[in-house]
């Protein structure tokens, strides 16, 4: 069984959050808690490292459903590229879905691909 | 329609007053969201507002100073021309500090170079807060932000847009 | 002094005058006829963070019919300002919005029945609006105004403005 396959979704009321392994991860509602951090930063995290563990070339993010987010919550994606872009050779590419239509995606994930250079993709529809 | 309603000079069409609580952030938010999209039948502008108020409401809950004079009060003046939103708040002093230094800094660049120079401090500062909501408001809501101290020790900040 | 009272207003803090006893919580100024249910499920989160369970539901109901009226029988103008506020120790909602005179007349009739008998005029409006065919129940808001969320009714007119306040003891 692969890593990502046992990472458990974190309990949050507006936020879901759905593995298909092994290398598709699918986050829908909203995300306007208080410190994001706390509850999905670790989440986050643990999907990196079982990335890394499973030894993936690609995790793909579709954050389409994903309509409204506080800049706390930016700030995970920023971690996550981060980890993705110093993880180097032995990365994966982490490939965000995106909406175009949606404007807090729209804006963030072009900056973060700048961060994250080609350690992250961008499939904006 | 929008000729009819009051000034934005003078009476806000929206005001709000409650105690510094997370628990009102996403019933206010979704509310005043909802009153500006009847408002201008505009998906874009309610989507604009929702980030303002988000950031803007975040910020005075977390950083106000407790006690019973800590209440927020929160404005929503709009006309065809412009669309603005005031919180007024009691922050504790060392944010009040940082709040205009960071605004101060934030108002020299274009909106979208401060946006991504926060992005890039994120990055490099893991463990130090973010600080995006500031330019996100005026990178991804195209808002202009001001701030002003009130006698009282009150701060308001007041984000401008146009519809 | 309860502590919406102690904050000041802005003019008050600038003049450096002392604090008005009255707070107002919500004002809001629709420009066409708003939609009921979304602002009354707010008042209500709202109302319920703020006072007593028991002092929020009648000052939901309160709201709910007025706005309800304000909204089936205005306007000639289309405007409706709904404003909740605290005054010393009294607890007030307001709606105030344009209509016909003779409209502001059936009004003052209508309070003038409720402050003579309360009760009898709430049976008497609850019976008719179970009557086939019915039809309109506005009366029957302002009874239940009075008579289930025990509030006293009063009545502001200027031209065709009209300004109805329900207000209690917090």
């Amino acid at each position: 069984m692969s890593h990502i396959s046992k990472i458990e979704s974190p309990q949050l009321p507006s936020f879901t959050l759905s593995i298909t392994p092994p290398s598709s991860v699918a986050m829908g509602g909203t995300i306007a808690i208080a410190d994001p951090g706390l509850v999905l930063g670790g989440c986050f995290r643990r999907m990196h490292e079982a990335a890394l563990a499973d030894g993936l070339s690609e995790l793909s993010v579709d954050v389409r459903q994903l309509t409204f987010v506080n800049s706390s919550a930016i700030r995970l994606f920023v971690d996550w590229s981060s980890w993705v872009a110093n993880a180097g050779a032995k990365g994966y590419l982490l490939r965000f879905r995106t909406d175009r239509r949606i404007t807090w995606q729209r804006t963030s994930f072009a900056v973060l691909q700048s961060l994250g250079g080609k350690a992250i993709a961008l499939d904006a529809e | 329609m929008i000729s009819t309603l009051p000034s934005s000079a003078n009476e806000p069409l929206i005001f709000l007053r409650f105690r510094p609580a997370w628990a009102y952030i996403d019933g206010v938010r979704e509310f005043c969201r909802f009153f500006c999209q009847a408002t201008y039948r505009q998906e874009d502008i309610a989507e604009r507002a929702r980030v303002v108020l988000q950031e803007t409401l975040e910020n005075a809950v977390k950083y106000s100073t407790p006690g019973q004079l800590s209440e927020l009060e929160l404005e929503v003046h709009a006309d065809k021309d412009s669309f603005r939103i005031s919180i007024t708040s009691r922050p504790d002093p060392q944010h009040l500090k940082t709040l205009k230094e960071e605004l101060s800094h934030l108002t020299r660049l274009d909106p979208e170079a401060a946006y991504v120079a926060a992005f890039y401090r994120a990055a490099n500062e893991p463990d130090a807060p973010a600080r995006l909501g500031l330019a996100r408001m005026r990178f991804e809501a195209r808002f202009e932000l001001h701030l002003d101290e009130q006698a009282d020790g009150r701060v308001c900040i007041t984000a401008t847009g146009k519809p | 002094m309860t502590k919406v009272d102690a904050i000041p207003s802005r003019a008050h803090a600038a003049s450096g005058t002392v604090p008005t006893q009255r707070s107002s919580l919500i004002n809001v100024t629709w420009d066409s006829s708003p939609d009921v249910e979304q602002f009354l499920a707010f008042i209500s989160a709202y109302t319920r963070g703020r006072f007593s369970a028991s002092l929020a539901e009648r000052l939901t109901l309160a709201s709910t019919e007025l706005l309800d009226n304000a909204v089936r029988y205005g306007s000639l103008a289309r405007d409706f300002t709904y404003r909740l506020e605290v005054d010393g120790n009294r607890a007030v909602v307001c709606v105030q919005n344009t209509t016909v005179r003779a409209r502001v007349d059936m009004l003052t009739a209508q309070l003038r029945r409720l402050e003579a008998s309360p009760e009898q005029v709430y049976a008497a409006e609850l019976e008719r609006s179970m009557a086939p065919g019915a039809g309109r129940r506005s009366m029957l808001g302002l009874a239940r105004i009075c008579h289930e969320a025990e509030m006293k009714l009063s009545l502001d007119v200027d031209g065709n403005e009209v300004s109805m306040r329900a207000s209690c003891s917090r």
